[in-house]
């Protein structure tokens, strides 16, 4: 009986583990003026021993968020949306410029360099991950430090 | 050998070009890298029918020097700033440069105002020029420039040349172009450089830009 007990203890374990999903790096792109659109960036991590799914994206500071990829095909430059990001068991997905990037449409108020975004995000299991990335400022200038 | 002739002009109609082809003055720059692709001879890109965000009549031919020009749009968050932030980086660091200009030249006329494209250039460098202009200016410097566009619905992924008033309430990607075009002082379309475009490759080609 008490061997029973911890095997299923164990068993409850592991799972809320595999759904232990770390969020590192997170950042937003500050926009230029008038630009609608910003773009998020993080790195998640699955040290779980199960795949995890992320479904979808969520900001009470924009209208929209959804889930792209940029990429360069023949030369094009395309952005898609992506129904879901699979993230295998331990493994880690980046999101970062030029591919995977939360789409972050339309902010309530504009955000400027040293300010937060709010972020939540949606695994399979219905789990929620809170996320607060700070928006950072790259214009490329030499005169402004990033 | 007369599939073999029509096999050619499908390849050249496909690639944009067989219109009328230049031998420039200008020499190519003695510079190569991978994913860096010279023309020669070359289509002289139309000289009207764009402007600039002050309302100037844009034209390709300028005698300073090249002109290294991005086809972008303003709704672009990620690989767009990217590559503005890399070129304003380039700009303000290349000491000794050859004369220049850059130009981002939007192809989404149905939303890029000129006072759009102002605000957004001047946040990595107020030295870019904008350009914008009605789409049929705009498709026919894109197609001999080789810079092709089109937008998409990103839920039904259908793809249209012109956004109708549905599109434009929802909104809608565009897919572009994401190499560099190099147009020569005549403005004849010497060279395209594909990304990546990080500092390195950017400030080897404008150095080799004499
Ligand atoms: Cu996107």
């Amino acid at each position: 009986m008490k061997y029973w007990l911890g095997f299923v203890l164990a068993g409850f374990m592991a799972s809320a583990w595999a759904a232990q999903v770390e969020v590192v790096d997170a950042w937003v792109r500050e926009a230029p003026p008038n630009a609608p659109m910003m773009a998020g960036y993080l790195t998640l991590r699955n040290p779980g021993r199960e795949a995890v799914v992320l479904m979808d994206a969520r900001s009470p500071q924009f209208k929209k968020v959804e889930i792209h990829r940029s990429s360069i095909e023949n030369g094009m430059a395309r952005m898609e949306k992506q129904q879901k990001v699979e993230l295998p068991a331990g493994g880690e997905i980046r999101f970062h410029p030029g591919g995977y990037h939360l789409m972050l449409m339309y902010p309530v108020k504009r955000l400027r360099g040293g300010d937060r975004v709010r972020l939540e995000l949606i695994l399979d299991g219905g789990e929620r991950l809170e996320v607060v990335a700070p928006v950072r400022r790259d214009h490329g200038g030499m005169g402004h430090p990033h | 050998m007369k599939k073999k002739a029509t096999w050619l002009t499908v390849v050249l109609v496909v690639l944009g070009v067989g219109l009328v082809l230049w031998n420039s003055r200008f020499s190519i720059p003695d510079l190569q890298m991978p994913g860096l692709q010279w023309f020669d001879p070359a289509p002289r890109l139309p000289a009207s029918g764009l402007e600039d965000t002050e309302g100037r009549p844009f034209r390709w031919d300028w005698p300073q020097g090249w002109t290294i020009a991005f086809f972008g749009y303003t709704h672009c968050p990620d690989f767009c700033p990217d590559t503005l932030a890399v070129l304003a980086r380039v700009e303000s660091r290349l000491q000794n440069a050859p004369p220049h200009r850059l130009v981002f030249v939007s192809v989404d006329p149905y939303r890029d105002t000129p006072e759009i494209i102002r605000g957004y250039l001047e946040y990595f460098d107020a030295g870019f020029i904008g350009v914008v202009g009605p789409p049929e200016a705009l498709q026919a410097v894109t197609t001999e420039a080789g810079a092709f566009y089109d937008y998409e619905d990103p839920d039904s992924g259908e793809v249209f040349r012109v956004p109708d008033a549905k599109a434009l309430e929802k909104g809608y990607l565009v897919n572009h172009f994401g190499a560099l075009v190099l147009v020569d002082p005549d403005g004849v379309m010497r060279g395209h450089l594909y990304p990546p475009l990080d500092e390195e490759r950017v400030s080897r080609l404008i150095l080799a830009l004499q």
